[in-house]
């Protein structure tokens, strides 16, 4: 076959040949790629398993977290900061507070509401709402206005930030003054006004407020 | 096919000693040399029974060793020559030194080299070089019938050697072997190795500082045990005949020489008597001087003839000393040493594949193995995490709107500010001045909305103006010095909660800057009674925990 070399020889460099070949191709062209895809399958159920632990670590967390932000979030619930920012109800809260204090005058103007960009909030499916209040007061002694400043701020639904309060003597209580309010014409001595934005939370389905007042 | 494994890895090897009148097959191994069989080149069949018995033999490699009569030596100067033009030059003087002979090779001696270096140094008429030794053997028709048989069977052919040449270190070997026996130095410049082979002829080999200085083969009669001395006389005769062409070579006594016989010490021990001069004579057995050079003979093998010897010495070598270059090998060899080559390289290719496909088999299975626990794991979990999930469900909570709800209460309810705090504390320090009227301002940056990423939170700013009123009787002075005391009163109340007071309109300026309108007199008094001074204190959040 060759010269110099025995068939036996050429044969066996062909057999050489031919398994090296064979074998190679066969590695290089099904045992590497099936090996990959193997451990391609393996790292994405790794990672899954890794993502779905730390999903179950935070969620363990955030339990045991819950259990003491449950009372809080309850208090929360509870003055009112789920909601809507119905006018007519704002309206009839504002009243229940005001009667309370016994102003001589109090004028409540809301203007229209608007949604505060929050993601926690739409990852909750909710929004934030804010809308800002003016109230126009007249009252016999300031008292009454900042009594009605602290019920605002403790039991107005949701979120109540005063902005700004604006208060003066109008009149110096003095005899005649004294007769005048004796007779049952009531005369204010004090003259104001506070602003504050209303902020709360309420779900994405709500109707969007309307400007409104009395 | 063990004959295609190299002779790397089994050192199985035939040596064929090429006699004049047949060749002989000896085969080296781990065990030893063993003679096989001697071939007469007038016998039928010979290149089928050598190839035959080379390829029953288990070899895998095969020297030729020629020690035949007819062989050609020549000592030659050779100019110092460049790396580049050495090998064709001596090629050339090969050629024109021996052109009628196929078969050449050429070898530096390094003795004589440095012998004739040592000689020019003073002599600038001498040619620098080096001193070579030139051999060449005829390419007979036996040569080519020895091809053919090799031609027949796969073996690695080492080369074609000269058994005087190949045999030179195993002469100087011997002599150092008996002189440290002796407890001498082996301090002969000559020695002359006298052994007798199966072709019947009598090998001398005559070696002067360790290199070849002279061979002959010559026929002896065959040892008689009936005559020992017979052989003995013939033997006497062709050393006085070596020693006699030894003073051509520039022999003399003074020199030194030990003579060295190898042989059944029947023949070889009335030698001494015969041989008259002054030399170190030993006589050594075959078994002696085989295992004085390192080699194993077997126990049955004829203790005279020491052809066996020479064959076990070569075969152990690794390359020959002085190959001899020709056609016929070549033709043989080169085809066998690619082959070889192309064997290598692919028993190492598919030891490589095979090593990657273990490696890549073993990695799939593991890969296989750690899917089945990840998935087994991942069912696990994915079965706490359902759990979890219905505890939740169960409990009606709904996590997303507790947190964000709570920290949105939180990010408002840190921003603000309560008027009645700074208030109250204002109202504590008035005492008897007269407070008109005051403004509340809080205003900043919307603390609900999330921020874009590297915005922050405009900071608030909170202030209160308070307007305070002085009856017009009272003197400015008086009037500007209650303010700084309301102030100062102010201030200590107001640090705690994180406000500070200042004054931003006094009663009247009393400075170079100030303006002045005064009236004086009775009426003038009454009229300032009833007027009033204004003053402004300006109340302002510096600190945000205020």
């Amino acid at each position: 076959m060759v010269r110099g070399l025995s068939n036996k020889v050429v044969l066996f460099i062909l057999f050489l040949l031919l398994i090296g070949g064979g074998g190679g191709y066969l590695v290089y062209e099904y045992l590497i790629p099936e090996r990959e895809r193997t451990d391609r399958e393996l790292a994405a159920i790794k990672a899954e398993v890794d993502a779905r632990y730390l999903e179950v670590a935070k969620m363990k967390e955030e339990f045991i977290l819950l259990q003491s932000q449950l009372r809080e979030f309850k208090n929360l619930e509870a003055r009112g900061f789920f909601n809507d920012q119905n006018r007519s109800e704002a309206i009839d809260n504002f009243s229940k507070l005001s009667s309370r204090v016994g102003l001589l005058k109090a004028n409540l103007n809301y203007a229209s509401g608007n949604i505060i960009a929050n993601q926690q909030a739409e990852d909750a499916k909710q929004m934030v709402i804010k809308s800002h209040g003016k109230v126009e007061i007249e009252s016999l002694d300031d008292v009454d206005v900042y009594t009605l400043l602290k019920f605002m701020q403790e039991r107005y639904p949701g979120s109540i930030d005063i902005t700004n309060v604006k208060l003066e003597r109008v009149e110096t209580l003095n005899a005649a003054m004294l007769r005048q309010i004796g007779s049952g014409k009531p005369v204010p001595l004090v003259k104001g006004s506070f602003e504050f934005d209303w902020r709360t939370m309420t779900s994405r389905d709500a109707v969007a407020p309307e400007s409104g007042g009395n | 096919m063990s004959t295609l494994i190299p002779s790397l890895f089994s050192p199985t090897r035939c040596v064929l000693l090429i006699m004049d009148d047949g060749v002989g097959l000896f085969v080296s191994s781990r065990r030893g040399i063993s003679f096989v069989d001697a071939y007469h080149w007038r016998e039928s069949g010979f290149e089928e029974k050598l190839a035959d018995a080379m390829e029953r033999s288990g070899a895998t490699s095969v020297v030729i060793l020629n020690d035949a009569v007819e062989q050609h030596y020549r000592k030659e100067k050779v100019p110092a020559l460049s790396y580049f033009d050495k090998a064709n030059i001596i090629q050339r003087r090969l050629n024109v030194t021996f052109p009628n002979f196929s078969m050449r090779a050429a070898t530096v001696l390094m003795a004589g080299t440095k012998a004739l270096r040592e000689s020019s140094l003073g002599d600038k008429e001498t040619v620098k070089g080096d001193l070579y030794l030139f051999a060449a053997v005829p390419s007979t028709d036996v040569f080519a019938r020895i091809m053919k048989a090799i031609a027949h069977v796969d073996l690695q052919i080492v080369g074609y050697g000269l058994l005087p040449v190949e045999s030179t270190p195993m002469v100087d070997a011997l002599v150092k072997k008996i002189a440290q026996k002796r407890g001498g130095s082996g301090g002969a410049r000559w020695s002359i190795l006298i052994s007798q082979h199966r072709g019947g002829g009598l090998r001398q080999i005559v070696v002067r500082n360790s290199e070849l200085a002279l061979t002959r083969v010559t026929p002896v009669v065959e040892p008689d045990p009936d005559s020992p001395g017979a052989w003995s006389a013939d033997v006497s005769q062709e050393l006085q005949a070596t020693l006699s062409y030894l003073s051509r070579f520039g022999y003399s006594p003074e020199d030194g020489l030990d003579i060295i016989v190898v042989g059944d010490p029947t023949y070889t021990e009335p030698l001494e008597a015969m041989i008259f001069a002054p030399c170190n004579y030993s006589v050594l057995t075959l078994r002696e001087a085989a295992s004085y050079v390192g080699v194993n003979v077997p126990k049955n093998e004829d203790g005279h003839y020491s052809d066996i010897l020479h064959a076990g010495w070569v075969a152990r070598k690794l390359a020959l000393s002085l190959p001899l270059a020709s056609r016929e090998i070549d033709s043989v060899k080169r085809p066998r040493q690619v082959a070889l080559g192309i064997m290598l390289l692919c028993s190492l290719g598919v030891a490589g594949v095979a090593g990657v496909a273990v490696d890549e088999a073993m990695k799939l299975y593991r890969a296989t193995v750690n899917i089945d626990v990840a998935q087994q794991q991942k069912k696990k979990i994915d079965m706490i995490y359902a759990e979890e999930l219905q505890r939740k469900e169960r409990m009606g909570i709904d996590i997303p709107l507790i947190k964000g709800a709570l920290q949105i209460s939180r990010d408002i309810s840190s921003v603000a500010v309560d008027p009645l705090v700074v208030l109250e504390a204002v109202a504590r320090e008035l005492q008897d001045i007269r407070l008109d009227g005051f403004e509340f301002t809080s205003v900043g940056g919307e603390p609900a909305e999330t921020l874009k990423s590297g915005e922050v939170l405009s900071q608030r700013n909170t202030q209160v103006k308070l307007l305070l009123s002085f009856a017009g009787s009272i003197k400015p002075k008086e009037g500007n010095e209650e303010i700084d005391k309301l102030v100062v009163r102010l201030n200590e109340r107001l640090d705690e909660i994180g406000y500070k007071a200042e004054v931003t309109k006094v009663l009247q300026d009393l400075t170079f800057k100030g303006v002045v309108d005064s009236d004086v007199g009775i009426t003038a008094n009454r009229r300032s009674a009833q007027d009033r001074y204004d003053a402004e204190i300006t109340v302002k959040r510096v600190k945000v925990n205020g």
